[in-house]
């Protein structure tokens, strides 16, 4: 098995008497596409910015390329394309110096992509990037991340601004780095449904706890919504193990839970002397059960 | 009248450093309520309260509170949104001249106060001057917190209206009879007028531009700028990345430099032809021109500290090489500042006649002014408060030796100010080499826009 492209152990983090980070350990591996879902605050930008060294850990360890996040040599940083969730473009500088000055960093800077893209994109080049939108802003710092095939891409919301056609347009470059098996991509969006099509991973992020992480697909079929009707009426709290939410009224129940199984619906069913209906859920309806 | 009285109190309150200062303030003059009433034990209460009066009414009106107003005030102006509000601007208008009047009647008071104590003060100083001064205050920190760089051409230009009213003004309007209190309380009064017309019409006012946190390229002035070379080196994107704009090769930068210490130093005898004014610049050995190449020194520093973010995904290795990097760009910015003072002094020599032994003081203060203020910058890496506390505490070591303790200063003095800089100057600097180990760019990030810390209660 090869090295993990980035890895956390036993990471936290914090902010004076605030936890943003508690004990979180992951990994990245060549292949992933790691979508990072979390509520606003929940640690997605601190988890990202330490990973990528900007930040000391308070307890625990980030490696990217088997090397220490804080001290990571030319080679290792030459292979990490990063797009913040605030663009750090320069406001004097035109689109086009910006991508000069991007370029300078990088011995493998593919200038025809980003000219294609650039137009692609329709990113004004000639205008002082203070003029330019908040869109056009968040497009060229995309651009730019892309610009040197970075084996290890990482994105702090970086669709939150862009149109629909630039986040299609996103998404198929995504898809495009996804599809080489040497690259990793790690990103966060509250835009459920661009992460659900580009992620083949996702970690969940909750109070500062990595509450979750694995295949996209796993999390759908081991999160769904039961839809329960009894003979007699329902305690007020069905027992069902790992749940996460769940309403009742009469004979009737709605149970969303969690590490579920097919195997675990006759059990259930045999249990509660009621019919079990197994609705599969969606990663937003999943993200919404799971925060109730 | 409530959202009068609220947009008042926030020009007490705005920034949180006045809301600990305004505690302080309170705090200090109570002691003197507690003084005076031991000394009316002892028959003489005002003797001693006085200090503590003075004292807490700085801490609590004067400092915080008359310097935060213009950034207050424009940090109310600048939204949008703020203008939807019914009646805004008038209310913001009538609660500024709400809160001068304030201040004024603190110091009426005080100067009563002091009356009582045996220092009996005119009108003018206990009502018309404080009211000019505060005018003065209040509507320079609107333009400079609006636009960092007129802090440069304002400072001297109010130090020399300063230094021309307190001559006697306009000379003929002094011969006419006019005497200075009506000339102050004319254009007191003018000011507010002035700007209340042009407050109530504005489209737009720009919002709060903190010069230590905004994005340095907007600050920079406009021949600082160069056009990208074709050929762009690491060394040269690595400027661009930390100055936020292309600059000029450095030799020319130190033209440059040296053009506006000529300039300066020529436009200082034009002041003698302005009516009432005899003198030409302050002697360098006052503390005035070290204070000033120590804000330059700030001003240009910490911005660029900030932007040290962009490198860290550029450059190879731990924090100590971005260290080395801005300690580069850093050098360079203090080579233009080195390069200004001394042509200053040089052609003060030439055209003004200044001793010889004033320019080689004047050189040294400054020059060991500005390094104490570069390796501040470098040293505050977690926010912006240990630079202004320790501009704050030189600009009081400074003004302590250089302009209470005797006139002209000694050389002891002189020698005691520069070994204090250059001390403190080499212990920020291993301050800062210790600091940057564990630098969190997370929280210490390039603002890009003027971040306002006004919030209002």
């Amino acid at each position: 098995m090869s090295e993990p492209v980035a890895s956390v152990r036993n990471l936290s983090k914090r902010f004076g008497t605030k936890e943003a980070l508690i004990d979180v350990t992951a990994e990245v591996e060549q292949g992933d596409v790691i979508g990072v879902l979390g509520k606003n605050g929940a640690g997605k930008t601190t988890l990202l910015e330490i990973l990528l060294g900007f930040s000391p850990p308070s307890a625990g360890s980030t490696m990217i390329f088997g090397e220490n996040s804080l001290q990571l040599s030319e080679a290792a940083k030459a292979r990490i394309g990063f797009v913040p969730q605030q663009d750090e473009l320069l406001g004097m500088l035109s689109g086009k110096q910006q991508v000069a000055i991007g370029a300078v960093f990088h011995k493998r800077w593919d200038h025809a992509l980003i000219d294609r893209l650039l137009v692609d994109w329709e990113v004004p080049t000639d205008r002082r990037i203070h003029t330019l939108s908040v869109g056009e802003r968040q497009k060229l710092s995309v651009l730019l991340a892309l610009g040197h095939h970075a084996g290890l891409l990482v994105l702090d919301e970086p669709v939150a601004s862009l149109d629909p056609i630039a986040r299609r347009r996103f998404l198929q470059e995504l898809f495009d780095v996804g599809e080489n098996p040497t690259r990793a991509v790690l990103f966060s969006s509250h835009i459920v449904s661009d992460l659900e099509r580009a992620a083949n991973k996702v970690w969940i992020i909750k109070d500062g706890r990595l509450y979750w992480q694995g295949y996209v697909d796993t999390l759908k079929e081991s999160v769904v919504r039961l839809h329960v009707r009894a003979r007699a009426p329902l305690p007020s709290v069905v027992p069902v193990p790992h749940r996460l939410a769940c309403r009742v009224e009469g004979n009737r129940a709605t149970v969303a839970v969690a590490e579920w199984s097919a195997a675990k619906r006759d059990a259930l069913a045999k249990e509660l002397e009621a019919d079990v209906e197994v609705e599969p859920l969606g990663l937003e309806e999943i993200f919404i059960e799971l925060h109730k | 009248m409530k959202a009068v009285v609220r947009v008042y109190w926030t020009f007490f309150t705005g920034f949180p450093v006045q809301r600990w200062l305004g505690v302080l303030g309170v705090i200090v003059l109570g002691l003197g309520l507690v003084a005076g009433l031991a000394g009316s034990l002892a028959g003489s209460p005002l003797e001693w309260g006085t200090p503590f009066g003075l004292l807490g009414f700085f801490i609590f009106a004067l400092f915080p509170a008359a310097f935060a107003a213009g950034g207050t005030l424009r940090a109310l102006s600048a939204p949008h949104s703020h203008r939807l509000l019914p009646f805004f601007r008038v209310r913001v208008l009538c609660a500024v001249v709400l809160f001068v009047v304030t201040i004024a009647v603190l110091w009426y008071a005080l100067a009563a106060w002091l009356a009582q104590a045996g220092r009996p003060q005119g009108v003018e100083v206990a009502i018309i001057y404080p009211v000019g001064a505060l005018t003065a205050i209040v509507l320079a920190m609107l333009v400079f917190t609006g636009q960092p760089n007129w802090i440069w051409i304002g400072l001297p230009l109010l130090s020399g209206f300063m230094q021309w009213m307190s001559a006697g003004g306009p000379a003929h309007l002094r011969e006419a009879g006019v005497s200075l209190p009506w000339i102050v309380a004319v254009a007191s009064v003018g000011a507010w007028v002035a700007f209340a017309i042009w407050y109530l019409r504005a489209r737009y006012v720009r919002p709060v531009l903190w010069v230590t946190t905004a994005d340095p390229a907007r600050s920079a002035w406009p021949w600082g700028a160069a056009a990208l070379p074709t050929e762009l080196t690491r060394a040269a994107a690595v400027r661009v990345l930390l100055a936020g704009h292309v600059q000029r090769p450095l030799a020319q930068q130190l033209l440059i430099a040296a053009g506006i210490g000529a300039l300066l130093c020529l436009v200082a005898p034009l002041l003698q032809y302005l009516p009432g004014q005899q003198t030409t610049t302050p002697p360098f050995t006052r503390f005035l021109w070290p204070f000033y190449a120590m804000l330059i020194m700030a001003f240009a520093t910490h911005p660029l500290v900030r932007q040290s973010r962009f490198l860290w995904l550029r450059v190879p290795g731990a924090r100590a090489e971005v260290l080395k990097l801005v300690e580069r760009m850093v050098a360079r910015l203090y080579a233009r500042v080195a390069v200004a003072i001394v042509t200053f002094v040089l052609f003060a020599l030439w055209v003004l006649g200044t001793p010889l032994g004033e320019a080689a003081w004047g050189v040294a203060l400054m020059c060991s002014a500005a390094l104490y203020s570069a390796c501040l910058g470098l040293a505050a890496v977690r926010n912006v408060w240990l630079m202004v506390v320790g501009v704050s505490l030189m600009f009081i070591v400074q003004g302590t030796v250089l302009a209470l303790l005797g006139e002209p200063p000694s050389a002891l003095q002189l020698t005691s100010v520069v070994a204090v800089q250059l001390a403190a100057a080499a212990f920020f600097r291993a301050l800062a080499a210790r600091r940057w180990r564990d630098i969190d760019w997370l929280k210490f990030k390039p603002a890009r826009f003027g971040r306002s810390e006004l919030s209002a209660r």
